[in-house]
């Protein structure tokens, strides 16, 4: 059966799951499913409950209001969530049997609840306004919320603090602090436990229950984002800074080992690369200690994947199953999965391509959110098998049937040594052609020459289905390869980061560009996260490796794929990836047209203007009017002359990590130095940073939709045969 | 009886006249008030009679431009009775003959009657034909229709070299305008024109034949020719110098009903001299500039005309200034050249003129004691005769207590001059006594005249004596002194400085150590590079600034405007020196408390300077107090902006001088 292609507006079809949570006695699990709203523009989400057991699914029936964040009680009774009705999120609890019940009415809302291990008590944050005198535990009424909205949206700004943006995080500070709340159930007694001096956030329970240890925010300046651990006794109220020598945090609760220690997650600097990792530290304070080192077997405990489309995701916290093993959340050769630490090795736990997160386990299960590249997250239900490793059990979520009925292209691994032979470039080709079709063009290698790096990877840590494929895959290379003409326009789809990676996943947009007939390239260079530190140094991502880690990963997927035609190859990326695309388009000539998106060019006006970056961050030995010209000195605008090729600039006009006006410069020189040039830019009305991630669904589209048809346009037959 | 000091709130009270008109037959002068109520600005129209004055309306809240059928019998005006601005007409008493009918015949319900326009182009501008019989009439049309449905916000797409424009709110409309003719008798209209560009300063020839009006493109070259050719009018710039006395337009004349000149002849109709970029030529009181950018002018837009006839064959009246004094001055054309007359005396600033009875005009003036209001001149000798007066309060406030300081420049090739308000003092106050605030203007193609000035009176009612000196850069003293360069390359700078030291010697009173800065725009750029460069100043207040060059060049409304800014081409030189040149970059050494304001939407003098600004100074000064406020959905005149946004502004800045350099020890 002809399968149909998709377009951009199925965007608007796919449901998206993501949030899992599994009881604490394995037999249920709670989620959240996103369905778009056309109106709003936006992904509306409820919480749904699925017995394991029975497979009966609850849906909270609470009209109109959006809701997240699923979090079960260490008994397993009772299920708490945040819901929305357009005011402040609210934590409600269902009881087991029952009907959800609103459990907090804070004037300004609730955020990352927990359960008390009796489940008798909540501990959440709660935002305040230092200069607002107003009773803080008195939900606004609609009328009042609308209001204290306006009045906030037409308040002239007055900022005070050096760090007063963050994008995606916050937009801008609006003034408001947060503090730990914490409610008793059985009374609906409901108290502030911090002071109003600073920020605290991400509450935990810890001591069993007869503290709370949270993150605070008490240093000034360039270092107010530096978290420190908080104790906070409840009994007394007695509030307690653990002093430690560390590294920033990084925004997972606090959780404590068999001894009474804290673990918490924070930044580990290794050979200039910084990773998140698992940090120990005494509760009476003193060292912080890495817990265990990640790197080789795998890299950080938070995958960090690009191109992946997915709900955004609360960070995927790491589990200890209470026998001395934890459980997190990682990346190696390629794919994202769940890894085991026992308190002396680490050891791989799942076999997926793209596992975004996962609860558990629980009696040999675990509850797993996973993308593969034809399907978006989904959860499924593993069992831990004689060898240790979980297997997939059963699905539990089906959401996206209607896909199959759509043709998708599966990424094909390709990997290729650098240019000074130091590295390993591993990525993929989505070729716009079914397998079939294709007939034997994957592998035109294998009659080549042995001296070509083959995928796939070793054997090691791969399935026997998989090993079965892989074998499918050369006997198919091994015979006589079809002549193939180039026919086909490619676009190299370059990630942001440039600490991040690539896996298998579900890749909405290049899915769009492959179903109209051009190939995509994606790869992870020197600079990527997940292959090491030694890998990622951010000198390569900013200087020739990153670039020559590009053109020989485009060579080599042209080379594997001959009826990609060399000379319609386009390029385009978001934000580093943005900046990658316009510094390849103004040093090499290896594109043909290119669309940069949320891009970086210019160092000396993103100061300032970006929330990234401030002189007095670190010990500097130069004038802070040195500083500036040096920024000036690196801004790869000194290169926007030499570009020539079309150019498609993308940009959120509230973006405030790489602001608009570094989209808006690479416009202006090029319409008065190449008024001949094709040029066009789009600004995407109070989109910020995360415009293709979490922007309304009209500006997703319309975002994939410019980028699409741009290379339509300028990777068309003409522009090969005038290249 | 005591007069009281000047606060914000007396902001409001502020009455702006403005539009005179005015009609010989009936005897009666027209004009349009703009006041505030609950927190917004209404217009209202009046006529004036020696009976008094009556407002005329449609019903509207917002009533304009209210202008008079040359053979009097009837006037015209616009209201937004119906929604959008449209055009009405009234009737007047008829003939000279008749004694003027009293006012209250005027403006009964049934004689006002609205010209049919299309209902969702609103009028911006029109002009009587000289037989009172045809009405030219500008009209626009939004076309910046959203296409996507339900509240979706549309993207900003560009393809073309500009797409900003801070008269637009930030990012460019799209329009439709047209030039239309309505003929009264015939009931008739007709289309002579559609453009999709800002058309403005309609206007007839004086044998009604021609008409005329000027186009602003931004996506194109576009300059006009103007001649001056004796007897039928003299032009400058882009406006025609007299409504139906005639001007042209290109080279060749714009037949009515005929269709456009730009059509039938674009390149003649596009090349250019603009005249204010040549020296004046001519005999008698020549002065420097010729319709002078007015400082201080309303906030509103208001459709004023600059020039008019006298009666006088061959003579029109214009504004003009003469090192930094604005006159009305009378030109006569004879031939090729003009003889230049001044009339008034060099005091207050004109910003409309109107002919008047025989002998007469009738003028908008201010000075630094009270806002616009009508004048009469006498055109035999200049004597100048107070009309309205729509500001009374103003008796019991103290406002203008100023004195005019000049000295000759450091390297003696000009003189500085400038003005200094001091604040009300009962008695000689002792020396070293006063704080001051130097307050730099704008532009720096702009002046401190004699004008009503609120901002320094809010300053001066705090205690703070106010130094406004106009340094070369200035506009008002000839082209020479205000080559724009002179403002960036350290003249200005200098001249600046060497005002204030002298001040000091002048003014003993004034504390010399307790000194502020402050500035808007270019004076916001100025107040941030002094800030980071000399270390006389307590405090600073950085407002609306120029604060970095690349954004000027790069993502400004200026940004590809041809002729505009001279436009990089090497990016690796232009960035480096742009850095350089920017205030910012030294902010290391700004070690002065510092305010930093700014409109969220201000695309003239972006918004990022502010932003870069302000992080430069807090992070190399962890302690120091900085402040940045941000205006929401506020370009860059935040005069214009909301009422309270704008009294929040003068509000903070008069505080933050008080407190860091008035009140500090």
């Amino acid at each position: 059966m002809e399968k149909k292609k998709l377009d951009f507006e199925n965007l608007r079809d796919v449901v998206w799951i993501s949030e899992p949570a599994l009881s604490p006695d394995g037999t249920r699990a709670a989620y959240v499913k996103g369905i778009s709203d056309y109106d709003s523009g936006q992904v509306k989400t409820r919480i749904l409950e699925k017995n394991l057991e029975t497979g009966e699914v609850w849906e909270a029936a609470l009209s109109r209001m959006v809701q997240k964040n699923p979090v079960y009680s260490p008994d397993g009774k009772k299920l708490a969530f945040l819901a929305s009705d357009g005011r402040p999120w609210q934590v409600w609890v269902k009881k087991q049997g029952e009907e959800p019940v609103q459990a907090t009415h804070l004037r300004h809302g609730a955020a990352n609840p927990v359960f008390s291990p009796d489940g008798g008590k909540l501990a959440f944050e709660m935002k305040y306004f230092p200069w607002e005198d107003a009773e803080l535990f008195r939900e606004m009424t609609v009328e009042e919320y609308e209001a204290f909205r306006k009045a906030r949206e037409e308040e002239p700004k007055v900022i005070e603090n050096l760090i007063y943006k963050l994008d995606e995080a916050y937009g801008m500070l609006d003034g408001s602090r947060t503090g730990i709340g914490v409610l008793t159930l059985e009374t609906m007694a409901c108290e502030r436990v911090t002071p109003a001096d600073v920020s605290y956030g991400v509450p935990s329970f810890l001591d069993g229950g007869k503290c709370v240890a949270c993150y605070g925010y008490p240093h000034t300046h360039c270092k107010e984002m530096s978290a420190e651990i908080y104790r906070i006794e409840l009994e007394t109220g007695a509030v307690r800074q653990i002093e430690r020598s560390v590294p920033s945090y990084y925004g997972l609760p606090i959780q404590e080992d068999a001894e009474g220690n804290f673990l918490y997650c924070g930044v580990h600097m290794d050979r200039g690369a910084a990773m998140p990792e698992i940090f120990r530290v005494a509760p009476e304070g003193g060292e912080s200690a890495l817990l265990f080192a990640t790197d080789p077997v795998c890299h950080g405990i938070d995958p960090l994947l690009s191109g992946d489309a997915h709900l955004p995701q609360k960070d995927c916290a790491f589990r200890q199953d209470g026998e001395g093993k934890l459980y997190f959340l990682s990346y190696h050769m390629g794919r994202s999965n769940v890894f085991c630490w026992d308190g002396e090795k680490i050891s791989q736990m799942t076999e997926e391509a793209c596992v975004l997160s996962f609860d558990g386990p629980v009696d040999g299960k675990m509850l797993v959110l996973k993308a593969e590249w034809n399907e978006p997250a989904e959860l499924y239900l593993l069992r831990q098998n004689e060898a240790g490793r979980f297997v997939e059990e059963c699905r539990v979520t089906r959401s996206n049937e209607w896909l199959e009925e759509y043709e998708m292209f599966e990424p094909v691994p390709v990997s290729v040594r650098s240019r000074d032979g130091k590295a390993e470039i591993r990525g993929w080709v989505m070729v716009p052609e079914s397998a079939e079709r294709q007939g034997r063009a994957e592998n035109p290698g294998a009659s080549e020459g042995a001296d070509r790096v083959q995928a796939p990877e070793s054997a090691e840590g791969q399935s026997q289905a998989q090993r079965s494929e892989a074998a499918e895959k050369q006997n198919q290379a091994g015979a006589k390869p079809q002549p193939q003409s180039p026919q086909i326009p490619a676009v190299l789809d370059i990630h942001g980061g440039p600490e991040s990676c690539y896996a298998a996943g579900f890749f909405y947009e290049a899915q769009m560009m492959a179903s109209k007939g051009m190939a995509v390239l994606f790869c992870d260079p020197r600079g990527a996260s997940g292959y090491g530190p030694e890998f990622m140094q951010d000198a390569y991502a900013y200087g020739q490796e990153a670039v020559d880690d590009y053109l020989e990963f485009v060579e080599e997927a042209c080379r594997r794929f001959p009826q990609i035609d060399r000379k319609r190859v386009g390029v385009t990326g978001g934000s580093y990836g943005g900046h990658m695309t316009n510094k390849l388009i103004s040093v090499t000539d290896a594109f043909a047209a290119a669309v940069t998106q949320r891009t970086w060019v210019n160092p000396s006006t993103s100061y300032g203007t970006g929330d990234m970056g401030f002189y007095s961050a670190a010990p500097q030995t130069v004038s802070f009017q040195e500083y500036m010209e040096n920024r000036a000195r690196n801004s790869i605008m000194k290169y926007v002359r030499n570009i020539h090729v079309p150019l498609l600039i993308l940009h959120g006009e509230k973006d405030y990590r790489c602001a608009l006006e570094q989209g808006e410069q690479v416009y202006h020189a090029l319409r008065s130095l190449k008024p001949e040039l094709p040029v066009k830019i789009v600004i995407f009305p109070g989109e910020n940073h995360a415009v293709t991630r979490a922007g309304l669904l009209h500006n997703q589209i319309r975002h994939m939709k410019e980028m699409t048809e741009w290379f339509e346009t300028y990777l068309g037959e003409e522009a090969g045969r005038n290249a | 009886m005591r007069k009281k000091k000047f606060e914000i709130k007396d902001y409001e009270k502020i009455v702006y006249v403005s539009e005179p008109d005015y009609s010989e037959k009936g005897k009666m002068l027209a004009f349009t008030l703009r006041k505030f109520q609950d927190g917004d600005y209404i217009q209202e129209v009046f006529i004036k009679t020696e009976n008094g004055e009556k407002k005329i309306t449609a019903g509207g809240r917002r009533e304009c431009v209210p202008r008079f059928s040359p053979d009097g019998t009837k006037f015209a005006f616009l209201s937004d009775a119906n929604g959008i601005m449209q055009l009405w007409i009234g009737e007047c008493a008829p003939s000279a003959e008749k004694k003027p009918e009293p006012v209250a015949t005027l403006a009964v319900p049934a004689n006002i009657v609205c010209v049919a326009t299309p209902s969702d182009a609103q009028v911006t501008d029109y002009a009587w034909s000289p037989d009172s019989t045809t009405l030219l009439w500008l009209g626009e049309r939004n076309l910046t229709r959203k296409t996507t449905p339900l509240a979706w916000a549309d993207p900003i797409v560009a393809t073309g070299s500009s797409y900003r424009r801070e008269s637009d709110g930030g990012w460019q409309k799209s329009r439709e305008t047209t030039v239309n003719l309505w003929n009264l008798s015939a009931n008739e209209e007709q289309i002579l024109h559609t453009s999709n560009e800002i058309l403005k300063n309609p206007a007839w020839s004086s044998d009604g034949k021609t008409i005329t009006w000027t186009e602003s493109a931004v996506s194109e070259e576009y300059d006009m020719e103007l001649t001056l050719a004796a007897g039928e009018g003299a032009c400058r710039g882009n406006e025609p110098l007299v409504a139906g006395e005639g001007a042209c337009r290109g080279n060749e004349p714009l037949a009515a009903g005929e269709g456009a000149c730009r059509e039938n002849n674009p390149s003649a109709a596009s090349k250019a001299v603009r005249v204010e970029n040549e020296p004046l030529t001519g005999t008698g009181d020549l002065p420097d500039e010729v319709l002078p950018f007015v400082i201080n002018g309303s906030p509103f837009p208001e459709k004023n005309r600059l020039f008019c006839g006298t009666g006088i064959p061959d003579t029109r009246a214009v504004i003009a200034t003469k090192a930094g004094r604005t006159a009305v001055y009378l030109v006569t054309a004879h031939e090729e050249t003009q003889t230049w007359k001044k009339l008034t005396d060099g005091t207050g600033t004109y910003s409309a003129l109107c002919q008047g009875e025989p002998g007469f005009l009738y003028a908008l003036r201010s000075d630094w004691r009270r806002p616009f209001e009508i004048v009469k001149i006498s055109l035999a000798d200049g004597t100048v005769t107070q009309v309205t007066d729509h500001n009374p309060w103003l008796e019991e406030t103290i406002t203008g207590n100023v004195c005019a300081y000049q000295i000759p420049s450091l390297d003696g090739n000009v003189t500085l001059d400038g003005w200094l308000m001091r604040p009300a003092m009962e008695t000689e106050p002792e020396p070293g006594s006063i704080p001051a605030v130097l307050l730099i203007h704008g532009g720096p193609a702009s002046f401190y005249g004699d004008a009503f000035n609120p901002e320094a009176e809010l300053l001066a009612a705090a205690g703070m004596a106010v130094l406004m000196p106009n340094p070369r850069g200035s506009s008002g003293y000839g082209a020479a002194f205000g080559k724009n360069e002179l403002g960036y390359d350290g003249t200005a700078y200098q001249d600046l400085l060497y005002y204030l030291d002298n001040a000091l010697r002048a003014f003993p009173w004034i504390d010399a150590n307790r000194l502020g800065v402050a500035g808007g725009s270019y004076g916001g750029y100025m107040a941030a590079w002094m800030a980071g460069h000399c270390k006389r100043f307590r405090a600073a207040a950085v407002l609306r600034g120029l604060l970095n060059f690349q954004f000027l060049v790069l993502t400004s409304e200026a940004a590809g405007q041809p002729g505009m800014l001279e436009e990089p081409k090497d990016y690796e030189d232009f960035l480096l020196r742009a850095v350089r040149e920017s205030p910012t970059t030294y902010a290391q050494d700004m070690d002065i408390p510092m305010l930093i304001m700014h409109g969220e939407d201000d695309v003239c003098c972006p918004v990022d300077g502010a932003h870069q600004l302000y992080v430069g100074v807090k992070d190399t000064h962890p302690d120091l107090p900085v402040k940045l406020i941000l205006f929401p959905k506020t370009g860059h005149k935040i005069r214009a902006a909301r009422l309270d946004y704008y009294e929040r502004y003068e509000q903070e800045l008069v505080n933050w001088m008080k407190s860091y350099c008035s009140d500090s020890t």
